[in-house]
């Protein structure tokens, strides 16, 4: 049994490594705002885009309101051409009625100068939660914001040193984050269900495709890991085909 | 959108944490980095 603890450990801590090797380490994100407006509300809450290959380029968004006691949040500060600089008057976008959308009709990657259209944050909710969606390279839309299972999503923080952050990455290559766990029956074969996008930073912070991306027929590959009854590691391959 | 499929438990699994690694096949025009999510196998799951 405790061969079986060692080894499973082993190859938990062996996985995360190799797997840590390949990401950005989003721990040493450099989260300074250059220069900030004055906020309306008491409680602006921050979140972080960041793109390119190394998730070195970062986009700030900061939501405020019109009025310190409003209700909801109906500005959002968005640094669109990434130089930390919240105070141009072309970065303070308004929401028209509620729930609250911030638009922009394209935006410029500030790692490859790739134009994305349609961008949009929408708000909802009390706390609120947000979703910022936008077409990648003006084909596929991308959504950042999920959580793994449904409930809830994610959330901007009162603080840039804890803001989640998004990582918008439509070149790949590709992370994968699980929807709607749950335990998987020995002898059965329940449904495993995953996105296709980039790993965030934070509580329901990855981006996933919202179109298709992969052709017609393609899937994803799953490979079961797992120990039998002896303590040997086993593993099962199944191709994850079917879309929705 | 979402992938997804059935992911076949073998009879002579132990019940646990096991991992099920998710990438692209390496037949397809996409890279992928293999993600490991961590799963729990049971034998009869809670009605």
């Amino acid at each position: 049994m405790w061969k079986y603890r060692v080894s499973f450990a082993a190859l938990l801590v062996s996985s995360a490594l190799a797997y840590a090797d390949e990401r950005p380490d989003f721990s040493k994100l450099d989260r300074r705002i250059l220069k900030e407006p004055v906020y309306t509300s008491p409680k602006p809450l921050y979140g972080l885009l960041v793109f390119g290959p190394n998730a070195d380029k970062r986009i700030w968004m900061v939501l405020d309101k019109t009025k310190p006691d409003s209700s909801s949040y109906d500005v959002l500060y968005f640094d669109r051409n990434a130089d930390g600089d919240l105070t141009a008057s072309d970065k303070r976008l308004v929401a028209n009625g509620a729930p609250a959308v911030f638009t922009l009709p394209e935006l410029m990657d500030p790692a490859t100068g790739a134009r994305h259209t349609n961008l949009e944050v929408r708000l909802s909710g009390d706390q609120p939660t947000a979703m910022v969606s936008l077409k990648w390279r003006g084909k596929m839309k991308m959504g950042g914001g999920y959580p793994p299972d449904p409930g809830v999503y994610m959330c901007l923080s009162a603080k840039p040193e804890t803001a989640p952050v998004v990582w918008f990455q439509g070149d790949g290559p590709f992370s994968f984050q699980r929807w709607c766990g749950g335990k998987l029956t020995i002898g059965g074969a329940d449904d495993l269900k995953v996105f296709l996008g980039q790993l965030g930073s934070g509580p329901s912070s990855f981006c996933a495709f919202q179109d298709h991306v992969l052709p017609t027929g393609e899937g994803a590959q799953a490979t079961l890991i797992f120990t039998d009854q002896e303590g040997k590691e086993r593993r099962q391959v199944c191709p994850l085909k079917e879309r929705c | 959108m979402l992938y997804y499929g059935p992911v076949r438990v073998p009879t002579q699994a132990k019940s646990g944490k096991a991992i099920v690694r998710v990438e692209l096949p390496k037949e397809s025009k996409f890279q992928s980095l293999a993600t490991d999510i961590e799963v729990e196998l049971v034998k009869d799951k809670p009605k």
